[in-house]
């Protein structure tokens, strides 16, 4: 029988791992190494070298050695500020949307899906030869929780290319918790602060009775180890008094090599001695101090804390309310981090797991469990990241399902028609955090027609959203008295990059006060016009039933109405519209009567008003 | 058992419960509301542990992942039952949308638009405005203590409401006679929802 494996597909480093007996194990290689550098090094004539024998040849051929290709994957190049900084790469122009590399000294081109498909394949092969008899029967591969659509779908595409069977993506998180949790029997709420390569994810999990339930997740899909080395040699290279724009990429990568070597060595020093390569082919040495190390990466570590009381905030959690705190991910060996995130939560973080490695062995532990079809004492149950929602009239966001909801999940909403005799309605389904349509990521487009010709208010649409296990959203739309029915399936976060989420939720914070007065100054006009609309026709037709008098005054309250809309405040429009309510209240009663009696006649009711 | 529905597997009545009596395949799930699936009392007081408890037990027994091997109809109900449950819990874990929903169940609507929250105690809303108004200022001056304080002050009053409409509930639970309206929650959370979107401003949060 066949196996199933777990892999972290890490952005500077990967592993494989699997589960023997009852435990799961990292698969070493050759060298009883465990990490893989995620470097693939394209020669010409179609060679192909990756990890260490890709990292050997980065220094002579940067522009063919590609790292940290997890940082491009499910992204156009315009999406990133990252070919502004550092950059040692080739770029030939966009296909699909994605970004393709210019490697084997321009021979060819690749996608950083191909790239990561070489990584799994390295990785494939390592535990093929360590399980012997049968075959990978199937792989989980892990992926930051805060990762959208697009960046899953394009690390499954890798999987798929690198003939790999992808069972599930799990966030790197959640698998750091399980392989934590099943480890240690530990039970409580935990958060996980995943500081990785190149990603940002916290995590705030409820651990009991074998069940990993998370209550709540952040992120930053862009800050990482890489960041850190980036600014520390872009800080030292520019006290050394070294352009850093007239280096070529091998003494770029230098620089930030040397940057990397001394955020380790600091670690255990107060100092150190770094050489830095000059434009002019020498070199240039310079002391480095911890004190400077932590001024430079200061900003950088911070901007863990903002997602970190967010995740905790949604949890409805105080800091003292954690059990613990695990440390994943590279990065968070930094003496520097750990004081801070110590600091952060108020706690301690726990010491006895392998940030390096536990992620691997989440994934192992779930692809067994699936492979096996269930485990009934271990259970994952996951959210998604950013809220699902609906245009409304005046653009503004309904949201339906908000962020942080356990999936699978679904919710309905029920909508009215807006003017009479209607007989569409739009829809149009959009994801963020921001109250304005505008502010949010546009998802797709449907239109229910054939609705029955009612007067505004009384054709009744319910709209319903479902997202699945896998986070796939489905939206149906429904018309109540005739049941008149449309479905529409849209990936929720395709072609939104991370940097879009990101701002999204920051604009939604620093925007939230503006945001309110603007809705509800929109909903009172909306509400105003809907009122309007409906009013005046029948003013026109029902007036039979209306003594003149009564009518006046209608008449005298609708214009006050239309008056105040112009203005920017929404409480006068309110108090304007209740007058006008009390004014027509009767009038109101006695058309709906007449609506009725017209419709129990089987008549429409534009045959009985002329 | 003449009311039994036919299993859509094996054919035979499957019997009220979540799987089959005959062949033990799962069923699509056949709760009319929330509290009768969870199997328990429809009220507004539930046992905050006892939903987390559900929650886990529910999910364990119809989870996608156990069924990952399964045939594509048990998948789905599985995925009915997950999804229920999912929404059954979100719902009543939250007291203010649990009171909606308890609210629903015996037609009653809360949640009002902006009109029909106009018509509401004129000295609640100037008190509204006022706290609003306090509020965009100490943002715009990014006065955190005043944030903190506003954020406070609007938390203890929803939480005041929220222990009115609580009483009330209760009162009417133990009301046999019906005697008491259920009606009058209704204001208390519509005012609710406004002290609610205070103290998630004044905490720097985004709205849901």
């Amino acid at each position: 029988m066949g196996r199933a494996i777990g892999i972290d597909l890490g952005t500077t480093k990967s592993l494989v791992a699997y589960v023997e007996g009852s435990s799961p194990r990292v698969i070493l290689d050759a060298n009883d190494k465990a990490l893989l550098p995620s470097i693939v090094h394209f020669g010409k004539g179609g060679v192909v070298k990756v990890g260490w024998d890709a990292r050997e040849l980065q220094a002579d051929a940067p522009s063919d050695t590609i790292a940290s290709a997890k940082r491009w994957m499910g992204r156009g190049l315009k999406e990133g500020d990252l070919v502004e900084g550092l950059s040692t790469y080739t770029f030939a122009p966009e296909q699909q949307g994605m970004v393709q590399f210019v490697v084997a000294g321009g021979e060819r081109t690749v996608t950083p899906v191909e790239v990561a498909a070489e990584i799994l394949k390295v990785l494939k092969d390592r535990a093929k030869k360590k399980i012997g008899e049968g075959d990978i029967e199937g792989v989980v591969l892990t992926v930051p929780a805060y990762f959208d659509d697009a960046q899953r779908q394009a690390t499954k595409d890798a999987g798929k290319l690198a003939g790999l069977e992808v069972l599930r993506l799990l966030n790197e998180p959640t698998a750091a918790a399980l392989a934590y949790g099943l480890d240690t029997k530990a039970e409580g709420t935990f958060a996980v602060y995943d500081l990785g390569g190149g990603t940002f994810d916290v995590s705030i999990l409820k651990l009991k009775d074998g069940v990993f339930e998370v209550l709540s997740t952040a992120g930053d899909t862009r800050l990482g180890g890489d960041d850190i080395d980036r600014a520390v040699a872009e800080w030292l290279l520019r006290e050394a008094g070294i352009d850093a724009k007239k280096l070529g990429p091998r003494e770029v990568l230098a620089a930030v090599d040397a940057a990397s070597k001394a955020k380790i060595d600091l670690s255990l020093r107060e100092r150190v001695l770094v050489k830095l390569p000059t434009a002019e082919g020498g070199a240039k040495t310079r002391e480095f101090s911890r004190d400077e190390f932590e001024r430079v990466v200061k900003p950088l570590v911070e901007r863990t804390g903002e997602p970190s009381r967010r995740a905790l905030a949604d949890a409805k959690l105080a800091p003292d309310q954690l059990t613990g705190v695990i440390l994943v991910g590279g990065s968070t060996r930094s003496p520097y981090v750990k004081k801070f995130v110590k600091e952060l939560f108020g706690k301690e973080p726990l010491g006895d797991i392998d940030p390096e490695k536990v992620v691997a062995l989440g994934a192992a532990i779930q692809a067994d469990l699936l492979h096996r079809g269930g485990r009934s004492d271990v259970l994952l149950l996951d959210v998604i990241p950013l809220s699902l929602g609906l245009e409304t009239m005046g653009g503004i966001v309904d949201k339906i399902i908000f962020r942080n909801s356990t999936i699978p999940a679904s919710a309905r909403q029920e909508y009215t028609t807006f003017a009479d005799g209607q007989t569409g309605l739009d829809l149009h389904v959009v994801q963020g955090e921001r109250e304005l349509v505008d502010d949010c990521r546009s998802l797709a487009r449907f239109k229910l027609s054939g609705l029955p010709p009612l007067p505004a208010g009384m054709a009744r649409v319910e709209v319903s959203f479902v997202v699945d296990a896998d986070g796939i959203l489905k939206v149906a739309a429904r018309e109540i008295h005739t049941g008149l029915e449309t479905f529409v399936e849209v990936k929720p976060t395709y072609g939104l990059s991370d940097a879009q989420i990101e701002k999204m939720l920051q604009d939604s914070i620093e925007h939230a006060e503006a945001d309110v007065t603007k809705r509800m100054l929109l909903e009172a006009r909306t509400e105003a016009d809907r009122v309007l609309n409906a009013l005046e026709p029948a003013l026109e037709r029902d007036s039979d039933v209306l003594p003149p008098a009564d009518r006046e005054r209608i008449v005298k309250a609708a214009a006050n109405v239309r008056a105040v809309m112009k203005g920017d405040q929404h409480r006068p429009i309110l108090e304007a519209l209740e007058k006008l309510d009390a004014e027509s209240a009767e009038f109101a009663k006695q058309r709906m009567d007449k609506a009725i009696h017209a419709a129990v006649a089987g008549k429409r009711i534009d045959d009985v008003a002329t | 058992m003449a009311d039994s529905p036919k299993c859509w597997s094996c054919e035979k009545p499957a019997g009220t419960g979540d799987v089959c009596a005959s062949c033990g395949k799962l069923q699509p799930p056949r709760a009319t509301d929330y509290f009768a699936y969870l199997g328990i009392p429809r009220s507004y007081h539930v046992d905050a542990e006892k939903l987390g408890d559900l929650l886990r037990e529910k999910s364990r027994q119809f989870h996608p992942d156990r069924f990952a091997r399964a045939e594509p109809r048990e998948r789905t109900n599985s995925l009915s039952h997950t999804t229920y449950l999912n929404d059954a819990v979100r719902t009543l874990r939250d007291p203010q949308r649990r009171a909606e929903y308890v609210l629903s169940l015996y037609g009653l609507k809360a949640g009002a638009n902006d009109r029909e929250r106009a018509k509401m105690d004129p000295s609640f809303l100037m008190e509204m405005m006022e706290v609003r108004e306090s509020l965009a200022d100490a943002k715009a001056a990014a006065d955190k203590p005043a944030l903190e304080k506003i954020g406070l002050a609007a938390k203890a009053d929803r939480d005041a409401l929220l222990a009115k409409a609580e009483a009330s509930f209760t009162a009417w639970e133990k009301d046999l006679a019906n005697t008491k309206p259920l009606v009058d929650v209704v204001p208390l959370l519509d005012k609710i929802r406004y002290f609610e979107q205070i103290v998630a401003e004044a905490a720097g949060q985004p709205i849901h």
